[in-house]
């Protein structure tokens, strides 16, 4: 009898969690892709740019709330039966912090802590929007004869971000980018 | 529908309505309340499907529940209906006055107020900027300067000139670069913060690149710093950069700050205004669910306490309906459920020993009614062996009981039941034993006895000797009637009769034989003496054999009188049953009209030749009597063996026996021949009834027909 309760708990969460991957798939909605991969003898580098509207970041900088765009790169192996191997995966942080006392914008690297004040919008934009011949991971790495998968997600935040470990846990990503390449 | 119908469809309907309310309440994409609106989805969804679950289960139970298991589900039911209606009011109300506070924290007037005060603060800045670059306007033709960073004056020359700049000015430094970003000549207020100059910045080589002067903003420790950068323009081109830098006052920056600061935090709820309702309304909703869920599962431990004794209860109930009566449960609890286990427990142990007594009860019914059966079995079986007649009759005459023997005695017909009125059955031949029940019904006394004759179909007489009692109610048994036996003394009166008569016959003979003889012997002597001295020869002659063969009548009617008084012990022996026939036709040889046919077969008949001889002599001298005015062959005489029993059958073809005669033919002493003394055919039946056999009278004219009938193998019928 304990079994057959335990069997119809199953039963029972198992039609709990098609019901939520199903509601989950509709939360993700892929964004159309603008990522490039180029490599030289050494590194492999990429560019990626999100499609958003300049407003998307201005309405909110305009009101001097801070904006930040997360970018999460990942390479992965291709496996045919089993769960891509990851290789590598960097983030890269940009913050736009607005100074409303000198109409100024203060543009933070956080992930090598560079920044830099400007005054120009389109450079805000190309900051918050676009990842341009960032270095990704070093060739040798990779092998040849071998596909590989690089995805760019990106998280748009805005306001302080928490540094709490649990605000990774439920975080709706913005745009998306899956490319696969192998070496030439 | 009926009402038990509609409540197994309360839980289904609850599922659809909190499934629709998860529908509604679906987060988006881009949803504000993030993971709290995700775990509240997730709650309603867990509950919706338990409810939707258990739905499905109580629509399926096509049999009696578990006890106590309906009872739990309306109190757990219950008492989240009792908390969900506050909480759902509470919940609406709360984000009415949200929503309502919302309104009031953005009004357009604290939005108003707040650009304004930070217009105020970025007009400081502008203010500060435009005064520095007016002051820079002033400097950037200057001839000193343009020549410090084109000839090259002496340090010396250049600081004072720029001392001078910065006193009027009232920069805190003031610092000139050439061409190649080269520091000329620099001074500040008070001591050196530095021996190297800070490198130019972007906007200091944009400005130099451009001719056009430019400030920037920048924060140092100790406070915000308005950098100006002016170019210094050549005859033909920029030669060289005025670098220029005043402290703000850090009271007013740190005011301007504030309003920045507020002006952000004002900016940054507003554009979170939704999501901050749909956070209360996601926290709400959350504690709501909470507060739903432990009220559900503390309600559902607290009807499984409650109920659980009342499932005990009814299971303990279903198994004594079943008839289980070794119940017992438990009276643990001190309230009213452990007086309720008590008293359950106290009647089951009372209905136990009711069921002990009445199966006790019933087992000794059972005992007894055999033992009633054996005894009716008993007495039918006796009644039904019984040669006495019995008949009982209830107070209100009706036959209640009736043994065979008395339709035997009374011939009554096969079909007659014995359940009617015995006065209105008193016809034919019970009409007798009807009178002597009304006698006995109307007699003061509770016992009669009475002898009586019954006329029995075809002629026949039976004698009866009727006994008759009362039978009254005592306290063993209810009834009340008559009992009625009834003997068939036929054959003990016959008996009683020929034994009178044997008596009068010995006393008779004894008294008769003595003087016979003598007489005899007497007449024999006046014969043989006187009959020479008479003188009628003749008369005396006729009147002496008259005396003599009286006397001699008389001696063998008082030899038959013997006979019949003390009839000799049959010798019993193997006699051929031709052989005795053998002997008939040679005594009767002189007889011409006699037929004797012989079987010649060599049966034989275990008997005593001498009687049976007897009873065939008698046979065929009645025969003989019968028809000596007959001519031909009016006597037959043949026998007939089977493998039980021998017939002697004597017929003639005489005028034979009257109808009326029949009844009397083998009485003693009846004899419708003048001479005869009516004992042949009585000694003839005894003789047949001692062999076991019988003598029947088959026809009684034309031919009348006797037939003796005796067992081949017969035994000695016991003395009575």
């Amino acid at each position: 009898m304990k079994h057959m309760l335990q069997c119809k708990r199953l039963r029972f969460l198992s039609v709990f969690a098609v019901v939520l991957l199903a509601a989950q798939s509709t939360a993700f909605a892929q964004t159309q892709a603008g990522l490039q991969i180029r490599m030289d003898q050494q590194v492999v580098y990429c560019d990626a740019t999100m499609n958003k509207d300049e407003e998307t970041f201005f309405h909110l900088l305009q009101d001097g709330i801070p904006v930040t765009t997360i970018w999460k790169i990942k390479v992965s192996k291709l496996r045919e039966y089993w769960l891509n191997k990851k290789i590598a995966e960097i983030v890269v942080i940009h913050r736009v912090v607005p100074d409303l006392l000198s109409r100024s914008w203060m543009l933070i690297d956080e992930t090598s802590g560079i920044s830099r004040r400007i005054y120009s919008r389109d450079e805000l934009y190309r900051f918050l929007s676009r990842l341009e011949n960032l270095s990704v991971l070093d060739r040798s790495l990779l092998l040849e004869q071998t596909a590989y998968q690089m995805s760019v997600s990106v998280v748009i935040e805005h306001g302080e971000v928490s540094d709490a470990w649990w605000s990774d846990l439920w975080t709706s990503v913005d745009a998306e980018f899956v490319k696969e390449f192998s070496l030439p | 529908m009926n009402r038990i119908g509609f409540m197994r469809l309360i839980p289904l309907l609850m599922a659809v309505v909190l499934m629709v309310i998860t529908v509604l309440l679906w987060p988006a994409k881009d949803a504000d309340a993030g993971l709290l609106a995700w775990i509240n989805v997730i709650l309603m969804l867990v509950s919706s499907l338990m409810l939707f679950q258990y739905g499905i289960r109580l629509l399926r139970e096509s049999n009696e529940p578990v006890p106590g298991s309906r009872l739990r589900a309306k109190l757990v039911i219950g008492l989240v209906g009792m908390l969900l209606v506050p909480a759902v009011v509470i919940q609406l109300a709360a984000t009415q006055m949200v929503e309502r506070g919302m309104d009031v924290w953005f009004d357009v007037r604290v939005d108003t107020l707040l650009d304004r005060a930070l217009n105020l603060a970025q007009g400081f800045y502008e203010r500060v900027e435009t005064d520095m670059k007016r002051g820079m306007l002033g400097y950037i033709s200057d001839a000193t300067l343009l020549a410090a960073v084109s000839s090259g004056l002496n340090y010396r020359s250049v600081n004072s000139h720029l001392a001078e700049i910065r006193a009027i000015e009232g920069w805190q430094k003031v610092e000139l670069f050439d061409i190649n970003e080269r520091l000329v000549g620099g001074v500040q207020e008070g001591e050196l913060s530095a021996l190297k100059a800070e490198p130019l910045s972007d906007t200091a080589r944009l400005s130099m690149r451009l001719g056009r002067i430019s400030t920037e903003l920048v924060t140092r420790k100790d406070g915000e710093v308005a950098v100006a950068y002016g170019p210094l323009i050549g005859a033909t081109s920029v030669v060289g950069l005025l670098r220029v830098e005043m402290n703000l006052p850090a009271g007013v920056i740190q005011n301007a700050r504030a309003v920045e600061s507020d002006y952000r935090s004002y900016r940054e709820l507003e554009h979170n205004r939704q999501s901050i309702v749909a956070t209360f309304t996601h926290v709400m909703l959350f504690v709501t669910l909470i507060v739903v869920l432990i009220a559900g599962l503390v309600g559902l431990l607290f009807a499984r306490r409650l109920t659980a004794p009342i499932g005990d209860l009814a299971q303990a109930l279903r198994r004594v309906t079943d008839g289980d009566l070794n119940v017992v449960i438990s009276e643990s609890s001190q309230d009213e459920m452990g007086s309720l286990a008590r008293s359950f427990n106290e009647m089951a142990n009372r209905l136990k020993l009711n069921v002990e007594a009445i199966e006790k009860a019933q087992k000794d019914l059972t005992k007894a009614l055999e033992n009633s059966r054996q005894r009716q079995y008993v007495l039918e079986s006796l009644l039904a062996n019984l040669h006495t007649g019995v008949i009982l009759v209830d107070a209100e005459g009706r036959v209640r009981l009736l043994n065979q023997a008395v339709r035997d005695i009374l011939h009554l017909p096969a079909n007659w039941v014995p359940s009617v009125d015995i006065l209105q059955a008193s016809q034919g031949s019970l009409h007798d034993v009807g009178d002597f029940y009304g006698e006995l019904k109307h007699q003061q006394e509770d016992h009669l006895q009475r002898e009586f004759d019954v006329a029995l179909p075809h002629g026949k007489n039976v004698h009866l000797l009727a006994r008759g009692a009362r039978l009254s109610a005592t306290a063993s048994t209810s009834f009340s009637g008559y009992l009625l036996v009834i003997d068939d003394i036929s054959d003990l009166a016959e008996a009683q009769r020929n034994k009178a008569w044997a008596e009068v016959a010995r006393r008779l003979a004894h008294e008769i034989k003595n003087p016979l003889t003598p007489i005899k012997l007497s007449a024999e002597r006046l014969q043989r003496r006187f009959r020479a001295q008479v003188d009628d020869e003749v008369v005396f002659d006729v009147c002496t054999q008259a005396i003599i063969g009286q006397v001699e009548r008389l001696q063998r009617l008082i030899a038959d009188f013997s006979t019949l008084a003390r009839m000799p012990q049959p010798k019993m022996r193997d006699v051929s049953v031709d052989g005795l026939l053998k002997e008939m036709e040679e005594l009767f040889n002189s007889y011409k009209r006699i037929d004797v046919n012989m079987l010649n077969a060599g049966w034989t008949c275990h008997c005593d030749p001498d009687q049976v001889r007897q009873v065939l002599i008698n046979l065929m001298d009645n025969a003989l009597a019968a028809t000596e005015t007959s001519s031909g062959r009016s006597v037959r005489m043949y026998s007939r063996v089977s493998e039980e029993y021998a017939e002697w059958h004597v017929e003639d073809d005489g005028e034979g026996i009257d109808a009326t005669a029949v009844s009397q033919l083998f009485e003693a002493y009846y004899s419708t021949k003048a001479s005869g003394s009516g004992l042949g055919l009585a000694i003839a039946k005894r003789i047949a009834e001692d062999h076991g056999g019988e003598l029947k009278l088959i026809s009684r004219t034309k031919p009348t027909h006797f037939c003796l009938r005796l067992p081949r193998q017969c035994q000695l019928k016991e003395e009575s």
